[in-house]
């Protein structure tokens, strides 16, 4: 048994022992040293390994695949187990390590501040927009509230009701950096750039490990990190209602019904027309004939780049709609290029009275409803030379 | 049984529309308008339905029929007052009402009623005078 257990940790070490394998039995040492050699390559790809020895006898690749199988399984058993262990680790590390650095953030609050502001300026392009007194009461207002979080906040989730405050806080200054004017990035930076001094604090903090350090630093620019996310997209919330208030009022401004006499009103349109204003002018014209009690109603179309068959039948509701409430409806402001369009469309518009400028449009309106507009020559020409005279 | 008034001024009829109207009101409403019409001798209709809030197809085309019935009946037929969503709504359920008179209130309807009556009378009072 020596010899054979010389002999074939000497084949082991050549990498000749496949032959000897399929006729003498391997004792446990060999089978120890084989898997010690093959382990590594084995776990990742058991098959190829085992399945290039083709001179191996069957029970023995099984016992060599069951020994494999179960080193996996212990081994992805203790891979789990330290990695709870580690995560468990760094959990203590970042609550420990935070807690010190908010503490001694709260002793510094001024330096922290002034290093903070510092950043905040470097980054911001446009100084215009913000009082420098403004910024520094806003940074003191966020550091505060960031100080006035329990000593024992985990700062792994600033999604906890702990640091509500602070995001709330955040959301507001972020909306109204949207009106403002600042851009994201801006905005984004103003959080971030109180990294740096948080930084500082943590490395002058005595008594402290590298890994201490690390960790400390990594959970704090996590922390901002976050932090600078929710402010950027409470920017972008800011903005994006900015944005629908302005197309609100784009929408009510672009519909405005003028009155150009007693009992004629006009409606001149400009830009395309889609359903949705198409409604708006529809509800705005006739709530307009209603309120001014208006016999005729002109709607101009000048401004309409285009009309195709579903603007023009927008058109003819709004006609009817008015008709069927007892006005008249002028159709003025078809220039030659829509006359065309119209007419290749096929677009009915006999039952129509059509205009092609609206002072003809206003003038018929003033006819129908019994009224003329006449020169007077004479009292222009009286009051011009009493001018002279005086 | 819950009826519509059928006012009379003059030569005219006045119909005014206070309640929601459903179906069988409409019904009514054009029975009694008719019968009206052809004992009294009415030249003209007025349906005032300013208070008129909802309507559907049936009430819009029973308005329609009435106008022209009433035509039938030699008298002129004046719907004043629609309010906006429900101009809105007929002309969604595709419902112009082309035979219809309207106007803006019961003002302008009248004024209306008055001059195509005037014209009319104008033309009797010539062939009577004539005669």
């Amino acid at each position: 048994m020596p010899l054979a257990k010389a002999a074939t940790q000497k084949e082991i070490e050549t990498g000749n022992d496949l032959v000897d394998c399929s006729r003498q039995p391997m004792d446990r040492s060999s089978l120890e040293r084989w898997e010690l050699t093959n382990l590594l390559s084995a776990w990742y790809d058991p098959i190829s390994v085992l399945g290039s020895e083709r001179t191996w006898t069957t029970p023995r690749t099984f016992h060599h695949l069951a020994v494999i199988f179960t080193f996996q399984q212990r081994f992805s058993r203790y891979l789990v187990q330290s990695n709870r262990l580690k995560r468990g680790l760094a959990i203590c590390r970042i609550g420990v390590g935070m807690a010190k650095v908010l503490d001694a953030v709260r002793r510094k609050q001024e330096t922290v501040l002034d290093g903070w502001l510092q950043g905040i300026k470097a980054g911001i392009r446009r100084r215009d927009l913000i009082d420098e007194r403004e910024l520094k009461s806003q940074a003191a207002e966020v550091l505060s509230t960031l100080c006035a979080a329990p000593p024992d906040t985990p700062l792994d989730d600033p999604n906890i009701a702990a640091w509500q405050p602070l995001r709330d806080l955040l959301a507001t200054l972020s909306a109204s950096r949207a009106v403002q004017g600042f851009t994201p990035s801006e905005t984004a930076l103003f959080v971030l750039s109180l990294k740096a001094p948080l930084f500082t604090i943590a490395r002058e903090q005595k008594g402290e490990s590298a890994d201490q350090l690390y960790a400390e630093i990594t959970s704090i620019d996590d922390f901002i990190d976050k932090l600078a996310l929710h402010t950027t997209d409470s920017f972008i919330h800011g903005r994006d209602q900015v944005i629908a208030r302005q197309q609100e009022e784009m929408l009510e401004l672009s519909t405005p019904v003028v009155t150009l006499w007693d009992g004629i009103v006009a409606l001149p349109l400009i830009g395309t027309l889609d359903s949705a204003r198409t409604q708006v002018v529809m509800e705005s014209l006739l709530q307009a004939i209603v309120e001014t009690n208006s016999r005729f109603a002109i709607i101009d179309i000048t401004g309409v780049p285009t009309v195709d068959t579903l603007v023009a039948q927008h058109l003819l509701k709004t006609i009817t709609a008015a008709r069927l409430m007892g006005a008249e409806c002028i159709l003025s402001g078809i220039r030659p290029q829509i006359a065309q369009t119209i007419v290749h469309l096929g677009i009915n518009l006999e039952d129509v009275i059509t205009k092609a400028k609206l002072s003809d449009a206003f003038k018929l309106a003033l006819e129908r409803s019994g009224r003329s507009v006449t020169r007077v020559a004479k009292v222009n020409a009286s009051a011009q030379s009493g001018a002279r005279e005086l | 049984m819950e009826r519509i008034p059928i006012l009379r001024m003059g030569n005219f009829l006045l119909v005014t529309i206070q309640v929601d109207m459903h179906d069988k009101l409409a019904l009514t409403l054009q029975d009694d308008l008719t019968a009206k019409i052809a004992a009294v001798g009415a030249k003209g209709v007025l349906i005032d339905i300013s208070s008129l809030e909802i309507v559907d197809s049936f009430i819009g085309r029973t308005l329609a029929n009435i106008a022209s019935m009433a035509r039938v009946l030699d008298a002129q037929t004046v719907v004043v007052g629609m309010q906006p969503a429900v101009a809105i709504t007929l002309v969604e359920l595709g419902m112009s009402l082309p035979g219809i008179r309207t106007a803006l209130n019961v003002e302008s309807g009248m004024q209306y009623l008055h001059e195509t009556a005037t014209a009319y009378g104008d033309s009797e009072d010539y062939d009577g005078d004539s005669e």
